[in-house]
């Protein structure tokens, strides 16, 4: 079977978070179940190119569509409508490919001669609006609006986010699979002394309500007077809101607490893991929730918030505090540092748990669900979307220019935009 | 002194920051006729399209530098002040922001609001957009303020005990500033039990408690001789959807009665009329209307929790949110004790009069002396 995968939206080092962990591993489950009976083309972006090399095997072909001219999403769509649109779509016409795969839930190319499956990670630009800036919520809407009518199959990672595509897009169940992402089995074990601190890993997208962590962890310091309190390590991609992130910990006095060790290698990552003494999880929206089962994998216990998928994949396993309230987090903290026998109860709990999850029958599911999509003949439905999808990119990007044209100008703040946005 | 005050608020529509910002700003323009007041239209990051409904003031001691400005020219100002390339026009000493905004301030003193820290302590009574918004301002004041103002003891309370630990934030000079009622005082106490209904105030939210109240007041219709209505003012709200449905199916059988936005000296002949005021909410953080009906002499059964009990101190009613049950007893009681009616009456108006924006404003005036 030939399936074209669209990796052109994946970025260097850990900017795009758990999707571009679930599309590698996913990929690579996906060879060693189906084998030779499998061929790759890959789309991708020049500055992520090389990192498709492991994946490729001898009958595996790479093309390079994409050159990134800058950053946002403006420069990457206009690049990849000029330029690399018509090419990718020649390359899957002439290799006679069967199904194309968006694992990066955005549908650049015309997906109208071939089944197509998108993996949707979440809807967080619907459910947490306010998370994101104005440009990036339109930006998803405008994929989602894409993707719905076009794509022939969404693979969702929770029953969750299946339920939220449900409500929020009206899509057909029998369209939605879900495939859960339990891939802590790409991170090694080490034995390891166990060191004293809790350890968060997440971008400092504001969805991961690093704030409250960061208020929780001053309040659980000051009831520590007197014997010593766990450290807090974050990782994450250090960008613009990490370095706000910084100035707050310096703020509230916590920065000899704190390290922000940025965006870390797998062997680092694993590393943490096995000498870390709690996974503290403190985000508000998730589509899964892949540091759960990592914690889970490395024997650590988890404190988290009952929100979006976190329930569904953490279950019974998990400390549960209510995440926006700093006061609750600070004594779930000290709970868990203070109480040994928790610990290992809560950990006993999650290798219990862990045992429902099996990588390799959710590669198996999404492989039969290439099968059946490269069997599905497409209704001839090319102009009537075309048209729809031509008013809709017209629309965000009139939009979106006269905001950037505005922004250049001056630097308009959230409130205004809120309210113009109204008016627009 | 030259005093800035941030009345970003008083732009939109007028209830809690903005409608404080305006008091303060009148009261301080008439109580210290030896100072400068500037206002501050336009307020860090809160820009308004239109300043036209703002607080304005006419008087020799105010200026009002961004009035009139568009949201462009305050934006191009604000990041100049920002950068460190200007100062704030009329070169204040202190700028008290009450809206939540802790823009920077160039070399003067940032003396910050905190009317409540409920974002933290009951996040399910506040909207993610305000929640996110709160959080960002109160974060900067950590960083920048060099003094804050409470509108509580609760309030002060509840601040340190989510920041317990930054030293700079604990030293940092506070003060609680009481508010005051929007209308004057009635001349004398009731002399009897009035014959008007209950009333209760506020949106439709879940912080304010209404699906008990609702409880309540049927279990009250069903034991009472007197029969009174309930009375309810207060728009739609946030989460109101099942009180919303109650309160259609009582008004259609006569035992409620519903408004929606009321004008101040509407809400002021409610208080007047009503038989007494029910306040069973879950976090107040002042409770202006617990002042507001002792104003006019109105008898009050209110919970006892946030600040509400510092507002109300012994001239209050309190119940203290067990159940519906207890809310409907306490109702039957007041309507029953005479004695105790006349005592609430009496003595919340006397309450009442310790109360006013100008004493507030002096308050205010003298520890701003202390944070320079």
């Amino acid at each position: 079977m030939k399936i074209a995968v669209d990796l052109t939206p994946m970025r260097q080092g850990g900017e795009n978070g758990g999707v571009k962990l679930a599309t590698m591993e996913f990929l690579k489950g996906l060879q060693a179940c189906m084998e030779d009976e499998l061929q790759f083309l890959f789309f991708t972006a020049d500055d992520t190119h090389e990192e498709v090399a492991p994946l490729l095997r001898e009958r595996d072909l790479a093309f390079c569509v994409l050159r990134r001219v800058g950053r946002g999403n403006i420069s990457q769509a206009i690049e990849l409508a000029t330029r690399s649109k018509l090419l990718a779509r020649s390359v899957l016409q002439k290799h006679g490919v069967e199904v194309f795969y968006c694992p990066f839930g955005t549908l650049f190319f015309g997906s109208d001669e071939f089944p197509t499956v998108v993996m949707v990670v979440d809807t967080l630009h619907r459910d947490f609006p306010f998370s994101l800036p104005v440009q990036t919520r339109e930006w998803r809407e405008l994929q989602f609006r894409k993707l719905i009518g076009s794509a022939d199959f969404f693979q969702v990672i929770s029953e969750f986010t299946a339920q939220r595509l449900k409500s929020l897009y009206n899509v057909p169940p029998e369209q939605v699979f879900i495939t859960r992402l339990p891939i802590h089995g790409r991170l090694n074990t080490l034995s390891c002394e166990r060191e004293p601190f809790f350890f968060y890993p997440a971008n400092f997208w504001v969805h991961k309500n690093h704030e409250i962590l960061l208020i929780a962890y001053q309040i659980y310091l000051a009831k520590c007077a007197g014997h010593r309190p766990w450290e807090l390590v974050l990782t994450g991609h250090l960008d613009e809101r990490a370095r706000f992130l910084q100035q707050v910990a310096a703020d509230l006095d916590i920065t000899a607490h704190v390290k922000f060790l940025g965006h870390v290698a797998e062997t680092e990552l694993a590393k943490l893991y096995s000498t870390a003494s709690s996974l503290v999880f403190p985000s508000l929206h998730e589509g899964f929730g892949i540091p759960i089962v990592e914690a889970m994998s490395f024997g650590l216990p988890i404190i988290c918030g009952a929100e979006t998928s976190i329930p569904e994949i953490a279950g019974n396993a998990a400390f549960y505090a209510d995440m926006r309230n700093p006061q609750e987090l600070a004594d779930a903290l000290y709970r868990i540092a203070g109480n040994e026998v928790l610990r290992s109860e809560l950990v006993a709990l999650g290798k219990e748990r862990l045992k429902t999850f099996d990588f390799s029958t959710e590669v198996k599911r999404l492989a039969d669900q290439f099968i059946a999509a490269a069997r599905t003949r497409r209704a001839f439905r090319r102009r009537r979307v075309y048209l729809k999808d031509l008013n809709l990119i017209a629309v965000y990007y009139a939009r979106a220019l006269a905001r950037k044209a505005l922004n250049a100008a001056v630097d308009v703040p959230m409130r205004i935009e809120q309210l113009s946005n109204m008016l627009l | 002194m030259r005093i800035g005050l941030d009345v970003a608020q008083t732009c939109s529509e007028r209830h809690g920051c903005g409608w404080v910002a305006d008091r303060v700003a009148t009261a301080m323009s008439r109580v210290c006729p030896g100072d400068e007041v500037i206002l501050y239209h336009q307020f860090g990051d809160w820009l308004n399209w239109s300043t036209s409904q703002g607080t304005a003031i006419g008087r020799a001691n105010v200026l009002a530098p961004f009035m009139g400005s568009s949201w462009v020219d305050a934006r191009i100002a604000w990041k100049r002040i920002e950068a460190g390339r200007s100062n704030l026009p009329g070169e204040p000493e202190v700028v008290h922001s009450f809206s939540f905004q802790a823009p920077i301030v160039g070399n003067a003193r940032l003396v910050y609001t905190v009317y409540d820290l409920s974002l933290w302590t009951h996040p399910e009574f506040i909207t993610e957009s305000d929640r996110l918004s709160c959080q960002r301002g109160m974060l900067n004041a950590i960083h920048s303020a060099s003094a804050l103002v409470f509108i509580s003891e609760n309030s002060r309370r509840d601040f340190f005990a989510i920041f317990p630990r930054p030293e700079r934030v604990r030293k940092l000079p506070t003060t609680v500033i009481p508010l005051a009622a929007r209308f004057p005082c009635v001349l004398a106490a009731r002399a009897s039990l009035n014959s008007g209904s209950w009333l209760s105030i506020g949106a439709m939210d879940p912080r304010k408690n209404f699906a008990v109240l609702l409880d309540a007041y049927e279990i009250y219709r069903a034991r009472s001789k007197r029969n009174r209505k309930l009375y309810l003012a207060g728009g739609r709200g946030w989460k109101s959807e099942a009180t919303w449905n109650r309160i259609k199916e009582l008004r259609r059988s006569g035992a409620i009665q519903h408004r929606g936005y009321i004008s101040d000296s509407e809400l002021q002949r409610l208080y007047e009329e009503a038989f007494a005021f029910v306040f069973p909410g879950h976090y107040e953080e002042f409770g202006l209307p617990v002042l507001e009906s002792m104003s006019q002499a109105c008898p009050i059964i209110s919970s006892r929790n946030s600040s509400l009990p510092e507002v109300g101190a012994e001239a209050v009613c309190y119940w203290d949110g067990e159940s519906a049950g207890t809310l409907a007893e306490a109702m039957l009681r007041l309507e029953e004790d005479e004695e105790m009616y006349l005592r609430l009456s009496r003595e919340g108006l006397q309450r009442a009069r310790s109360f006013s924006w100008e004493k507030t404003a002096l308050e205010l005036r003298q520890f701003y002396d202390q944070v320079i």
